[in-house]
């Protein structure tokens, strides 16, 4: 993160849009439009600078609430279009942003593939466990019973557990955050932003309108904080069987907030490629080639 | 001069290194080559796939004949029983056949030569170098192409080459003699495929972004862009799916990055969304879309022209994009390059329609015109706004609205694949249909503009038949027209949007038309006859993977 220029004295309503958001109120997430905004002021970005990418649901229209830059692209592609975008300029911020069916469900390929390659994305999730937006089908993190209008019997799918998912499948830095706990949701993105690598924010984000089931109220009788509970996310094996702990398995149980694991040893995906082009980025290469370059390329042919 | 070479045997033998090694020879000495290869989807066994390579002292542009050649290199049995017949000269392993049956066999003691060599995996370079004391060729060329394809480490396993080239050029030499007795035509020539092209017209036109999911035939160009491409800034990512491989492509490019994706049928199938929303938020994006025999799998290592139709409405919806379908592989460079600059200029979406045949020939390229390469960016804003004021999808008379790319300070804005107003703003929470009326006009708009931008069809020959083609297939259409003086052709490249006035204009004079094409609907039949209401006489129309010959068109038309 060496290269993104900072600038202090960053408020978070500088990164509001013209636009008021239009989610129905008490939706989870005006909770992370909020905590974005504290967490960019924190590290002190600069509106240019930040893209932010999101799919298709209603955690989906966060980026036209936002001054900033946006791709608000097509159902579960978050995560390809931000990969390029870090690519080819990784002096920008680049923060995907979208729901659980957008990420878990139709994305779910490329959220491995995004947290295997290690791209300095900071990729918060819209956790509300239900399709708000197409009004309330089951999702890929709906608990297994739940009723849904696409399960009027009771949902006979498991859910998948997009943190255990995470850290299998490479990813440098877990966490999950409570849409009810704004100051904690915030410092956990601004640790996202200033990650190397890969970051997911999975956040629980209750649905007001279409999950009766997991409420505030559920979440605030359940959750509790991984730092007061003497958590070290630098191992691995600990963050692991934290991220197994769910109610699905135990209906008293407890959920973990707070960042699961990190580690910032290894070079980002940006790094990676910028060191195959000798230093530099796509988007630091000149576009026309020089009479030395010209010669090299043709070479091939001869 | 002009001669035609098909090496013949069984995938894993070296007929594919045997044929590049000919082919780059013969362009090493200054002629104009091509070279085609037929073969199946599997990695090792198919009997007799081949390389055909032709070779000749004025301009060429496909493999030339199907059915006689002048030279069968038949590395086992099953090559030498299935094409002996038409060839004038015959090469192949003395062991394969106790006694030579008539003229022209030149039996060589293949596995022999290369075992005293060193190896029995240098056959196919005994063969060749049989093969070069046929056409007259001096063992130095082939001499110094083994050593560069070896390198330094391999510097014993090239001279064991050379020596198994040298055994069997001697041994044909003294049996046949140098039939040929090629010389030196004049300055080496360049020599690359379709995919290298495609490459090669890309980075100069500055693209530095290549995402794709490997698929026959479009994986060459990843192939070199991968190993070439680094050296000129050109960031080579193999996505997890072509899904991602085209979001990827609407990524690089929406951060200010010229940048493509390439395929197959199948492949597109999956990117078509993608394709879809760089049309909806006015992102470049190019697209190469290699063809090969469909549907669904269809046939993976075959050519066709099948997908033509869909390349003009691949998406849902209706917007704006372009089409350009290179009609040799010389065009290939250019036609990429204008890619670029329509994609970045109309800010739309753009297909390079080529084929399995295309992609994967090699040809000779004559002196290439650098100044086709101008890079022109359009409406790109390179320095602050004011934001308050800024609107991205503005709307203009042309349709174009200018454009900032991420780090421009006041340029913020979302790229939004739902309908949207022109600071980018989704509309789609409230009913506003004159909004979208407009925003959608805007866009189709685009179209006229870039119509005019479109090259109409190129005419050649003034025969009173006019063969009408596209894309590859234009390749053996003009090399028929070199020997029948009573056909002339009308090829089309620019396909979408149609130049109408300039295609209209030559395809009228009165000619009898034929529709030539790899595909059995005759599609671009259809397309014409839609769009201008053109009237074919004749449709010649092959499917099942192959390319069409100069020999079996001309017994056709």
């Amino acid at each position: 993160m060496a290269s993104v220029k900072v600038q202090v004295d960053r408020k978070p309503m500088d990164f509001a849009a013209a636009r008021a958001p239009i989610w129905c109120p008490g939706c989870g997430d005006y909770g992370i439009l909020e905590a974005l905004r504290r967490a960019l002021a924190e590290v002190g970005a600069r509106n240019e600078d930040v893209v932010l990418v999101s799919g298709i649901g209603c955690s989906s229209q966060l980026p036209h609430f936002m001054k900033t830059y946006g791709v608000h692209g097509i159902h579960g592609r978050i995560l390809p279009v931000a990969t390029a975008i870090k690519i080819s300029n990784p002096r920008l911020t680049v923060i995907g942003v979208g729901g659980d069916g957008d990420g878990y469900g139709i994305g779910l390929n490329h959220f491995l593939h995004a947290a295997r390659r290690n791209v300095g994305v900071v990729y918060i999730v819209s956790n509300n466990q239900v399709y708000g937006l197409t009004t309330g089908q089951m999702s890929p993190t709906t608990l297994k019973g739940v009723k849904t209008k696409t399960t009027p019997y009771g949902s006979i799918d498991s859910p998948v557990n997009p943190l255990a998912l995470a850290l299998s499948a490479g990813a440098t830095f877990v966490a999950r955050g409570f849409s009810g706990d704004v100051a904690h949701l915030a410092q956990i993105v601004s640790e996202a932003l200033r990650h190397r690598g890969f970051a997911l924010v999975d956040v629980l984000s209750p649905c007001v309108t279409f999950n009766r089931i997991n409420t505030y109220d559920w979440f605030r009788a359940r959750v509790y904080k991984l730092e007061s509970a003497g958590h070290d996310p630098a191992d691995f094996e600990q963050a692991y069987r934290r991220a197994l702990e769910w109610p699905t398995l135990d209906p008293y149980g407890k959920i973990p907030i707070g960042v699961f694991y990190r580690r910032e040893d290894l070079p980002a995906y940006e790094e990676e490629v910028a060191r195959l082009l000798g230093g530099r980025s796509p988007s630091e290469a000149p576009l026309e080639l020089t009479r030395e370059q010209l010669a090299e390329l043709m070479s091939h042919f001869g | 001069m002009d001669v035609t070479i098909r090496i013949s045997g069984a995938q894993g033998e070296g007929v594919e290194s045997a044929g590049r090694l000919v082919a780059l020879s013969l362009a090493r000495l200054g002629y104009h080559v091509f070279a085609f290869r037929q073969y199946a989807s599997i990695i090792k066994g198919n009997p007799a796939m081949f390389y055909q390579i032709r070779a000749s002292d004025r301009k060429i542009y496909s493999h030339g004949n199907w059915n006689s050649y002048d030279v069968l290199v038949a590395l086992n049995k099953n090559a030498l029983a299935a094409y002996e017949g038409r060839a004038k000269y015959v090469i192949y392993d003395a062991a394969d056949r106790q006694s030579p049956q008539r003229a022209g066999e030149v039996p060589v003691p293949l596995t022999e030569y290369a075992l005293k060599a060193g190896n029995k995996i240098m056959r196919n370079t005994v063969a060749v170098g049989a093969l070069m004391g046929l056409l007259g060729v001096d063992l130095s060329i082939l001499a110094e192409l083994l050593r560069r394809e070896f390198g330094e480490k391999g510097e014993r396993i090239a001279e064991q080459n050379i020596q198994a080239a040298e055994m069997g050029m001697r041994h044909a030499a003294k049996a046949a003699g140098s039939v040929w007795g090629l010389s030196r035509a004049g300055e080496r020539r360049l020599l690359m495929s379709g995919a290298e092209a495609l490459a090669v017209g890309s980075i100069l036109a500055g693209m530095r972004f290549y995402a794709a999911y490997p698929m026959t035939p479009a994986s060459p160009i990843m192939h070199f862009l991968a190993e070439a491409g680094p050296k000129f800034g050109v960031a080579v990512v193999q996505a997890e799916d072509e899904i991602a491989a085209m979001n990827m492509v609407v990524g690089a490019s929406f951060a200010g990055v010229r940048a493509a994706t390439g395929t197959s049928g199948g492949g597109f199938d999956l990117m078509h969304e993608g394709f879809g929303l760089a049309a909806m938020i006015e992102t470049p994006a190019v697209v190469f879309l290699s063809q090969r025999g469909g549907p669904s799998t269809g046939l993976p290592t075959e050519t066709e022209q099948a997908d033509l139709l869909m390349s003009l409405a691949p998406s849902h919806g209706e917007y704006p994009h372009a089409v350009i379908a290179p009609y040799s592989i010389e065009d290939g460079l250019y036609a990429a390059a204008k890619a670029f600059n329509v994609a970045e200029k109309y800010q739309m979406p753009v297909v390079v329609l080529t084929d399995l045949y295309f992609n994967e020939s090699l040809a000779t390229v004559d002196d290439i015109d650098w100044g086709r390469f101008k890079i022109e960016r359009g409406q790109l804003v390179t320095s602050p706004v004011v934001w308050e004021e800024y609107k991205r999808y503005k709307l203009t008379d042309d349709g174009v609205s200018p454009r900032t790319v991420p780090g421009i300070p006041g340029g913020m804005h979302v790229a939004t694949s739902d309908e949207h107003d022109e600071r980018g703003d989704v509309i789609t929470d409230r009913h506003l249909p004159e909004v979208r009326r407009a925003m959608h006009d805007k866009r189709m708009r685009k179209l006229a503009k870039v119509a005019e931008e479109m090259e109409g069809p190129a005419s050649f020959g003034s025969g009173e038949i006019a063969l009408v083609a596209w894309g590859s297939t234009a390749m053996p259409v003009l090399d028929l027209l070199s020997h029948r003086r009573d056909l002339g052709a009308v090829v089309f490249r620019d396909l979408y949007p149609l130049n109408r006035e300039a295609a209209a204009k030559a395809l009228d004079g009165g000619r009898a038309l034929i529709d030539v094409e790899l595909n059995r609907e005759g599609q671009l039949a259809l397309y014409l006859k839609r769009e201008l209401g053109v009237e074919f006489k004749r449709r010649v129309l092959k499917w099942w993977g192959e390319p069409f010959s100069v020999d079996e068109l001309s017994e056709l038309v």
